[in-house]
């Protein structure tokens, strides 16, 4: 899992270099020349770390401490997850109800048990958030497909 | 003069700007992601009503605290508050774990005072001199300068410099998405008209450091501090009064950047924490927790803050997108930027240096009050920290230009940012590369233009060449080293 997860971070960065490079051909020479030079460098440099990743002396980059997750706590994909799912409510029903709902979801499947603080920290986080930036800040909040006020 | 600056910046409503422009400002740079570009620029349409003096001093204090305050964030939750606090995560994060949250504010705090009262120091006497070489430098030394502030950064930040190279040349390409600067033709956007615009920087920090810091916390019961305690902010001064070298070293760094248009606060915080590093008898304790890794990087940045000031109020080229807004802010009320801002304002350029050095003092005074408060975060159990950093950072990359998009934007680093975190790859160089993107390219084909389409210009100038030399040497150096120590074990 941790091979692959590494693998395909390599993937999506050196992929987004090589796509980079191959989309300059479509441009002038003055707009080219630059993201040529860095793609092409960009490159260069993961050639050779991975090189020296394979020489025996060296071992793969070992994952940071702290970021494996501790026993009995939630993984990272159910929490990119619910994030991914708030980005789909503020669409549909709009930035304060998406927020004060994922206040009180995100706790929850965290596995913090106290209701009383949840919906608490809930009502209050969403209030202040949507008063200080709506109000006092003038930020269009999203109102969503469902027209709500913010 | 000065006396009378000081008195007219002593005046009751100008202190009352003060004071609210820097509990404005300390509030904003706590948000993660929200730095000094945001406050300034929400709170100029507020100053059209003010006397001329008191509008900058406001703006002052709220320019000066934002960027205090952007120290919170990186502390607190690892998350740098904005470009110029990345370099306060990597030993003030460690030291907050370690229960000593409040020390490490209270180095903060010092720090930035410290780092603050050099730069108004250097603002005031060096200026002249500093503007003399800074004017001496053209696009191939800008463009050197770059480089090396993305080879300095791919160093500091691990044991990968390869990998911290390939990020910052990733960062770079992200960058380019958008306008060509030299030809204004739209690159890389793949149809997309959202692309236009070029990618959000806020949008992409705030997924990069808070959105992958939240994945991090949400796989941690318990609250960020191991330890029930946070140490006392009083601890951290004594910390600083122990170490005048870094303050020595961090003050000079942060005033020559500063001073530098267009580079300084994105690069005088990382650029500190490496010389300090490399100054270091011990550098293998930087990293986790090392007052000093936390001292040059506050130091630098809050020197280098004040130093920015320095290219607007005397030529009138901002040396940051932040000072652009103090220069509209002056055009607005009638002040002319550059020799005449002293030649014919009478009092005012006193007046404005004075509340400059009072906005220093009242951040301080603040901070004193209060950065114990702002520590207790890191005793919040995470199950309530990772909602708040999710729902803060979604609606302050919404704020900054109100695209939804900004928010999906967020959320694609924070997939990536956690992947890096997860191998530590140095995210910081993606950022930096990024940020330096327009410029770098801006500087490489305006040197072409001079040198006729020759490569040979980057060699031939005595600094440019310098800077080229200086870069490869400290590039090459881990590696030396490394040869060095092994025939020196084998004999």
């Amino acid at each position: 899992m941790r091979r692959t997860l590494e693998s395909l971070l390599l993937f999506i960065l050196a992929g987004f270099a090589v796509l980079f490079l191959w989309v300059t051909r479509d441009y002038g020479a003055t707009a080219a020349l630059f993201p040529r030079v860095v793609a092409i460098a960009s490159l260069g440099f993961i050639a050779l770390d991975l090189f020296g990743q394979s020489s025996p002396r060296k071992k793969t980059s070992a994952p940071a401490a702290g970021a494996e997750p501790a026993s009995g706590s939630v993984s990272w994909t159910s929490a990119l997850a619910l994030q991914a799912v708030y980005i789909g409510l503020i669409y549909v029903a709009g930035f304060a109800t998406a927020t004060l709902a994922y206040l009180i979801a995100c706790p929850w499947h965290l596995r913090f048990r106290n209701w009383t603080v949840i919906v608490v920290h809930g009502i209050l986080l969403t209030v202040v958030t949507v008063y200080t930036f709506h109000t006092i800040f003038h930020v269009r909040l999203p109102k969503g497909l469902l027209g709500m006020p913010w | 003069m000065w006396i009378e600056g000081f008195w007219t910046a002593l005046q009751p409503l100008n202190l009352l700007y003060l004071v609210a422009g820097t509990a404005f400002g300390m509030v904003i740079g706590a948000l993660p992601g929200l730095g000094p570009l945001f406050g300034v620029a929400l709170m100029l349409p507020l100053t059209f009503g003010m006397a001329p003096a008191t509008a900058i001093i406001f703006l002052t204090a709220v320019h000066a605290a934002t960027a205090y305050g952007d120290s919170f964030a990186s502390i607190m939750i690892n998350t740098p508050g904005g470009v110029g606090s990345v370099a306060s995560c990597w030993d003030g994060y460690p030291m907050a774990q370690k229960g000593k949250a409040g020390v490490a504010m209270g180095i903060s705090t010092f720090g930035s005072f410290i780092g603050g009262v050099t730069g108004w120091i250097s603002l005031v006497v060096l200026s002249p001199l500093l503007i003399m070489v800074a004017v001496h430098m053209g696009p191939p030394e800008y463009f050197m300068v770059a480089i090396m502030a993305l080879s300095l950064l791919a160093l500091a930040s691990g044991e990968q410099p390869l990998k911290g190279l390939f990020l910052g040349g990733i960062g770079l390409l992200l960058s380019f998405i958008g306008r060509d600067p030299i030809t204004a033709e739209a690159r890389f956007t793949f149809g997309i008209t959202y692309l236009e615009d070029g990618l959000p920087l806020a949008a992409v920090v705030l997924g990069l450091f808070a959105l992958s810091q939240a994945l991090v916390l949400a796989q941690e019961e318990g609250s960020i501090s191991q330890f029930r305690t946070i140490g006392k902010v009083w601890e951290g001064f004594r910390e600083v009064l122990k170490l005048p070298a870094t303050i020595a070293r961090a003050s000079v760094v942060g005033i020559i950047m500063g001073v530098l248009p267009a580079l300084g606060l994105s690069s005088a915080n990382v650029v500190a924490y490496f010389v300090e590093k490399r100054a270091a008898k011990d550098p293998e304790n930087f990293g986790h927790g090392d007052a000093r890794g936390l001292l040059a990087p506050e130091i630098a940045k809050n020197a280098c803050i004040v130093g920015d000031l320095i290219p607007t109020f005397a030529l009138g080229i901002p040396g940051s997108s932040v000072t652009a807004i103090f220069l509209a802010a002056m055009i607005m009320h009638g002040l002319q930027p550059g020799a005449e801002f002293f030649s014919h304002s009478g009092v005012l350029p006193y007046t404005v240096f004075a509340g400059i050095l009072l906005a220093q003092v009242s951040f301080f005074i603040m901070g004193l009050l209060f950065a114990r408060q702002f520590a207790k975060a890191v005793l919040i159990p995470n199950a309530l920290l990772v909602p708040i950093i999710v729902v803060l950072s979604f609606v302050a990359s919404l704020a900054l230009r109100g695209n939804v998009e900004d928010i999906v934007v967020t959320f694609v680093f924070g997939f990536l940012g956690y992947l890096m975190s997860l191998y530590r790859y140095p995210a910081a160089c993606a950022v930096l590369g990024l940020v330096l993107g327009d410029l770098v390219e801006a500087n490489f084909h305006r040197s072409l233009l001079i040198g006729r389409g020759s490569y040979l210009i980057f060699f031939t100038r005595p600094f440019s060449l310098a800077l080229f030399v200086l870069t490869v040497l400290m590039l090459a150096w881990p590696y030396l080293k490394f040869r060095s120590n092994g025939v020196a074990r084998a004999r």
